[in-house]
């Protein structure tokens, strides 16, 4: 298992549009993706419960991938965030 | 049609983007029966849960319909929405949950639907926060089109909306109403819910049309016309001779001041016998630089961090801050943006910063005051700066100075920040200005000493005065004594003025003395460089200066 922590730094988090974008990258991979923040834990490939968590700028959370493209989904999902410019 | 002369009804809800409308209004109210629960009865969980899949699907494809035309309208906002809406339907955790609650509850597709979708609405929308609200609505619009299509109903109603244009009214306006409408033909927008940062708000201050929201109107579908005013919320259904001339006059005159201010926008500050004042926003967040050009500022005068301190429960990193400054530098392009360094005191506390309960936080530990116990939070501050340096035109300012050695040793903690950066091989503006906020008497009475180690200084007009008075604006039995025009802090302002152009320095203002409309005559007699004011407050300044 992958397992990243990952500052959100842009702006807006992981709201609506780049929230939309990340659970369709995410999808793209066939390990399981968890996101964690706190004690709150979601199903990364779910923007519901992304939102129900609400991961906004500042905060920091751990990615977790399994599987057996867990290390290129990792790196493409830390990529991704760390990208994030809005 | 006989027609007793209709009378005016008048509702008021919350502005939400400002401008008028006078149009016939159109009404898109979600029908109560149409997103009710199908009554077929339940089959099998299999085939309805199959049901789900099916209507899931239909919904997507109608989704994906609607964000293609958007695209096409070049409406990207909406269609980003529409993705998402696409998104959130096809959510592989919502059809467990659902698929779950067929099977052990013997529902049909339909009634889990209603309650799945109930159960994370209710939480959402619990929330204090505007956005999750949002969200509670969009779900809100999606649940409502899968019962619809779940009883054999088309996806939704559409609109009919006048080729004459129209004002829409509706309960929860999503980006999948509003989406089915040329913008061309919408004049205003009014919503049951929503706040003033909602889609329909924003869609609104696009388009330059005015939006109410929060309206709670009885639906008038005889009214033939309907008065929108977005800068108090009112709304006037069968509008009289009266309100139809005010409206003219008013959108008139709102037209030409948008002009106006167009016009205004790219003029400088300049007398008619040309003397001349540098006007500058203060900003406290990195979004509000749009703000800033928006209303033609000739740099940014303050930008306040301390929105990157409050709400964490850690200090900022390096990275977190960088973005932030080089947002506002680049979008400021060649213009010169003064970034102050963190002024945190015992009256707002931090989770992480450890500060002494004070009987008197105003006198005590604040500003530049921390940076001495807390070095490692000016240092990531000052390298995050320094990295951004090479983004635009950087000044460094530092608050709370009332002696000679703390302007010393923010100095050499800007040497250690550079020193640092020199080793981690990251480029930085050699060449960036520091300066420091003049705020107490002290500083002031000194200021030749304090420019002669700096290269600029700007008048923090709120705090000289509290500290010059003697008078903490805040409590309620001496705030009427507060009064920064007072002779005293005339005499500060003049002196440092006087100083700095002695010394070749530049001397600015940043405090709300900066906006008072009576000022701008002495600001232009004692020669200061340049006033810095909330940025929606630059043009009537500037009107006011050019008028001088």
């Amino acid at each position: 298992m992958q397992t990243h922590q990952i500052e959100i730094t842009n702006p807006t988090g992981l709201h609506t549009r780049p929230g939309t974008e990340f659970v369709r990258l995410a999808k793209s991979f066939s390990s399981e993706i968890t996101i964690r923040k706190g004690d709150k834990i979601a199903n990364a490939k779910s923007l519901i419960k992304l939102l129900r968590i609400g991961i906004s700028q500042g905060e920091s959370i751990t990615l977790e991938c399994d599987g057996v493209d867990e290390t290129e989904a990792a790196e493409k999902l830390k990529q991704y965030i760390n990208e994030l410019r809005d | 049609m006989f027609s007793t002369a209709s009378s005016e009804t008048i509702f008021q809800g919350k502005p939400a983007a400002p401008g008028y409308a006078l149009g016939a209004p159109v009404f898109f109210l979600s029908d109560k029966k149409t997103a009710t629960v199908s009554n077929e009865p339940f089959v099998s969980a299999e085939s309805e849960i199959e049901a789900y899949r099916l209507a899931v699907a239909k919904l997507s494809e109608h989704f994906e319909n609607r964000r293609n035309v958007s695209t096409a309208a070049g409406d990207e906002l909406t269609a980003q929405l529409l993705d998402a809406y696409g998104e959130m339907a096809s959510d592989e955790e919502l059809e467990k949950d659902i698929s779950e609650c067929i099977r052990t509850g013997q529902k049909t597709a339909s009634e889990a639907t209603c309650f799945v979708f109930e159960e994370i609405i209710e939480e959402m929308a619990s929330i204090e926060d505007e956005y999750a609200r949002q969200r509670a609505d969009d779900l809100r619009s999606i649940q409502v089109r899968l019962l619809r299509v779940l009883s054999g109903l088309p996806v939704e109603k559409t609109i009919d909306f006048p080729e004459g244009g129209g004002i829409l009214f509706g309960d929860e306006l999503t980006p999948a109403d509003t989406s089915q409408i040329p913008k061309e033909r919408l004049l205003g927008i009014v919503s049951r819910s929503g706040g003033t940062t909602s889609h329909v708000a924003i869609l609104a201050r696009n388009l330059e049309i005015p939006a109410v929201v929060g309206a709670d109107f009885e639906a008038d579908g005889t009214a033939k016309s309907v008065y929108v005013d977005g800068f108090t919320g009112r709304i006037v259904f069968n509008p009289g001779e009266e309100i139809r001339r005010e409206f003219e006059v008013k959108s008139n005159a709102l037209r030409q001041e948008r002009l106006k201010l167009e016009e205004l926008r790219d003029c400088p500050a300049i007398t008619k016998d040309g003397g001349r004042i540098r006007l500058l926003a203060n900003i406290g967040h990195d979004n509000e630089v749009d703000l800033a050009l928006k209303f033609g500022a000739e740099g940014v005068g303050l930008f306040r961090t301390e929105f990157l301190f409050m709400n964490a429960d850690r200090p900022p990193s390096e990275e977190l801050q960088f973005q932030a400054y080089r947002k506002v530098l680049e979008a400021m392009d060649d213009r010169p943006v003064t970034i102050r360094t963190f002024d945190i005191g015992g009256d707002k506390p931090l989770s992480y910063v450890d500060l002494p309960q004070e009987s008197n936080p105003f006198l005590g530990l604040r500003g530049c005051r921390i940076y001495r116990t807390h070095s490692e939070l000016i240092l990531t501050q000052l390298c995050a700066l320094y990295r951004a340096s090479v983004f635009g035109r950087l000044r460094i300012m530092f608050p709370m100075i009332a002696h000679s050695f703390e302007v010393e040793e923010f100095l050499s903690q800007t040497r250690e920040a550079r020193s640092q950066l020199t080793a981690r091989k990251i480029p930085f503006d050699d060449s960036t200005e520091i300066g420091i906020m003049i705020e107490t008497p002290a500083a002031a009475l000194i200021a030749d000493e304090l420019l002669g180690q700096v290269d600029f200084a700007s008048l923090g007009t709120n705090d000289l005065t509290q500290y010059t008075l003697a008078v903490d604006r805040g409590n309620e039995h001496v705030a009427s004594l507060y009064d920064a025009r007072h002779p005293a802090v005339q005499r500060l302002i003049r002196h440092v003025v006087q100083v700095g152009r002695s010394q070749n320095k530049s001397v600015g203002l940043c405090g709300e003395l900066s906006s008072d409309e009576t000022m701008p005559s002495f600001f232009l007699d004692i020669g200061i460089e340049s006033l810095s004011m909330p940025p929606s407050l630059i043009p009537s300044i500037k009107k006011r200066i050019r008028e001088l």
